[in-house]
């Protein structure tokens, strides 16, 4: 192909692409990052793009580039910038490239920005869906909770067993709805970056025993041994520490539905370098290895399951990520399974 | 007997409420929107009022806020009752002047629970 229509697709590229030296003065843009920067039909070569575009968390990544000669290490957070281009907010995604050119040779800062507004804005719409969903279950669920309630306390007169068994299965169910609802709220939440994480350093004891009392009562119905197994030296973990108390009653409770009478489940943490390991060991019947990859995303459920909605372990992986931690699944059918996920070791 | 002004708009929990209401011995009255809440709460001086947040005409902080600024009314306990689970919503209503915040849905010993703390 000729050089001319090199130039060509450069300027076309559906996508703002800016060059700059390392002192961030612009050496091409082509047109998209012209409408972007509003600086159509000007020649601004040799300019700094710090005169065209007003974004702090962009030009911090500009600076670690240029300064370090290394691009940042970019993530779903400190990638995404907000523009307000003519009036309007708009979201674009960094991505950014350095290199060398050969004529002068210099080294040479690429970077391009791809609007992602469109996506944003469903997020967005998917959040609001979520937060309007979980209201409307909120308010019939109060008038069957406040119903059921006063019908089974017996104070509008007397009831069978039976019908006492019906109203109590009705409850358990209507609290089965409402975790539903909670659930889709806090990962939606989560998933546009909603739930800002608290951190303090936290004692793992705290929250193991803190998951665990409100667990033991359904083990001792169940006839499980629920135990666990913690070395007296364990370290303070960087935590958010409702949340982790959360991911671990989480995988609890999963360990207590999926095994039978008379098995066990042992909690244990250690320490691992500069991590925390948490494990949730159960003696249930284990899941297939089919599953221990996607186990972790939302609505997936086990073949024979006991009709969760699929969101829970999903949650629980979000927000070991959002620590900065990871989470993962040793099973064997036929032998249990254990679930363990890793947390920093906190500061103090 | 204790007054309880329960301000709520859907027809099935007002039922629910108010019958676990009368069952622990309170008196219940019940209003459907905002601007009538500030009315009966100045009228009547209930013992404690509980209020929905997304009321018809005045919504609940609003009408919290008025409560709260009238000498009459000043002093009477408000709990809100609300499906809004959001901080912020939190945040507002306590601004407003709310004593307690409850969201729901709940149980009717949470409910009578909640109102002891205000109320022998």
């Amino acid at each position: 192909m000729p050089l001319e229509n090199y130039e060509l697709i450069f300027r076309e590229i559906p996508e703002a692409v800016i060059l700059t030296d390392m002192e961030c003065r612009i050496l091409a843009c082509n047109t998209l990052a012209e409408e972007l920067l509003g600086t159509k039909g000007e020649d601004i070569r040799g300019r700094r793009i710090q005169a065209f575009l007003n974004s702090p968390p962009l030009m911090n990544l500009l600076d670690e580039a240029v300064m370090f000669a290394r691009v940042p290490a970019l993530n779903h957070e400190n990638s995404v910038i907000e523009l307000n281009i003519r009036g309007k907010r708009k979201y674009y995604k960094v991505s950014m490239k350095l290199f060398e050119l050969q004529d002068p040779k210099s080294k040479t800062l690429l970077f391009t920005l791809t609007d992602i507004t469109i996506i944003k804005e469903m997020e967005q719409h998917k959040t609001d869906f979520f937060a309007v969903a979980s209201h409307e279950f909120r308010t019939p669920l109060t008038s069957i909770f406040m119903g059921v309630g006063m019908i089974k306390s017996g104070q509008l007169g007397q009831i069978t067993p039976r019908g006492k068994e019906i109203l109590e299965a009705i409850e358990s169910d209507c609290t089965r709805l409402l975790q539903l609802a909670n659930n889709l709220l806090d990962l939606s939440r989560m998933e546009t970056g909603w739930i800002s994480l608290e951190l303090e350093d936290v004692s793992v004891y705290d929250v193991i025993n803190a998951a665990l009392a409100t667990l033991k009562l359904q083990a001792e119905h169940k006839n499980i041994a629920l135990y666990t197994k913690l070395p007296s030296d364990l370290p303070l973990v960087r935590a958010d520490v409702n949340k982790i108390i959360w991911v671990v009653t989480n995988l609890v409770g999963n360990a207590l539905r999926y095994t039978e009478e008379k098995g066990s489940i042992i909690v244990k943490a250690i320490r691992k370098g500069s991590r925390v390991i948490f494990s949730v060991a159960d003696t249930g019947k284990g899941i297939p290895d089919t599953y221990h990859e996607k186990i972790f995303q939302k609505f997936v459920q086990i073949d024979g399951g006991t009709g969760g909605a699929g969101l829970g372990l999903a949650i629980c992986k979000e927000i070991v990520e959002a620590h900065g931690g990871e989470i993962w699944l040793k099973s064997e059918l036929g032998k249990g399974s254990t679930f363990s996920f890793s947390i920093p070791v906190g500061r103090g | 007997m204790q007054k309880i002004l329960l301000v709520e708009d859907e027809k099935n929990i007002i039922l629910g409420v108010k019958t676990c209401l009368e069952v622990a011995n309170y008196q219940v009255l019940v209003v459907e929107d905002g601007e009538k809440a500030i009315e009966t709460a100045v009228n009547e001086r209930p013992d404690l009022i509980l209020l929905d947040l997304m009321l018809p005409k005045i919504d609940g902080f609003t009408v919290c806020r008025e409560l709260k600024s009238k000498e009459e009314t000043k002093n009477i306990p408000i709990v809100v009752l609300t499906a809004k689970v959001e901080e912020e919503s939190r945040r507002r209503a306590m601004e407003a002047g709310a004593d307690s915040y409850m969201t729901k849905p709940f149980r009717p010993e949470e409910l009578w629970q909640e109102i002891k703390k205000f109320i022998v």
